[in-house]
């Protein structure tokens, strides 16, 4: 194992860095769902798991094709490529916003769930795209 | 806490230090050998140093796993262990069996997946408890040495991928 810089020890360690970061998200997750004393709706579960969809989206473009050195036999340029990466920003920026929909609905409503089930739904859906950011960064085929 | 959960963890402890014991006592043996065998006593005896070493931290990881659910009487914490049956399992399917895809970085796309899965795994074994303390089941020492339990089996995984890496030198 190659420890004298950062990029090669990233390259070794970053895998499981990124997993360990995921499991952090849903256990967040987890958590909330098992100590909250009202019954979560399923709604309340998409954020996590449009997050989850959303990092595998963008973990199926190597980050070496996303540049302006790619090749294509169909002289196109990247833009398919980008194109799927602004769809999975979409989808991520759209998981984020309904986790803060979802907790100032639940910080501002007695009934139903509680604040900490809308902390936990955006701690999950922040910790799951910081783990696919992780992954994708980590991540390069030789 | 009762007499009885003691008397067990004493005998417990007794058994893991009468078999580390054990286990040494070839070191001594092998050292009255002739100076020739110099070499074969070192490698011996490293090995099995290591051997014992990981023997009982492996023996202690399970004392502190089984000592969360007796000496407070609730065996939610069991739980934990639930994961220890996960974690080899990204290493069985696509490291190849060994630990050796931990520090690798050619695998490709299969070990950073393994990484990646027993990354995600191996937090569940810090998580269970946790969640368990923050629902009320459990008490906050039992919590600290499912913690305790979780880490001196990963320093055990790692000591062991060491000693692996070592002989394969």
């Amino acid at each position: 194992m190659d420890t004298t810089s950062f990029p090669a020890v990233w390259a070794v360690v970053g895998p499981g860095v990124a997993g360990a970061v995921f499991g952090v998200g849903w256990w967040f997750w987890v958590d909330a769902v098992v100590c909250s004393a009202a019954a979560v709706p399923f709604l309340h579960y998409l954020p996590g798991l449009f997050a989850s969809f959303a990092a595998l989206m963008f973990n199926c473009v190597k980050r070496e094709d996303a540049n302006y050195n790619y090749y294509s036999p169909y002289d196109d340029s990247e833009w398919r490529l980008k194109l799927w990466l602004f769809v999975s920003y979409v989808v991520s920026f759209v998981s984020l916003a309904g986790a803060v929909g979802f907790l100032v609905q639940d910080a501002l409503t007695d009934t139903g769930p509680s604040a900490w089930t809308g902390v936990a739904g955006v701690l999950q859906s922040v910790f799951v795209l910081i783990s696919g950011l992780m992954y994708w960064t980590c991540h390069s085929e030789d | 806490v009762s007499l009885p959960h003691l008397r067990f963890a004493q005998l417990l402890v007794w058994f893991c230090s009468r078999f580390r014991r054990r286990l040494g006592s070839p070191i001594r043996v092998s050292g009255w050998r002739g100076i020739g065998r110099l070499g074969f006593r070192f490698e011996f005896g490293v090995t099995i140093g290591w051997l014992a070493g990981l023997a009982f931290m492996f023996s202690t990881s399970i004392l502190l796993q089984i000592l969360a659910c007796a000496l407070y009487n609730n065996w939610w914490p069991m739980l934990a262990a639930l994961m220890y049956v996960l974690v080899p399992m990204p290493c069985l399917f696509f490291g190849g069996g060994s630990t050796q895809f931990l520090t690798s970085r050619d695998g490709g796309g299969w070990f950073n997946a393994a990484k990646f899965l027993t990354g995600a795994s191996a937090m569940g074994s810090i998580a269970i408890p946790a969640i368990l303390r923050h629902a009320g089941l459990i008490e906050t020492g039992a919590m600290f040495i499912e913690f305790t339990s979780f880490f001196i089996l990963v320093c055990t995984v790692m000591c062991f991928h060491r000693a692996t890496l070592d002989e394969d030198w």
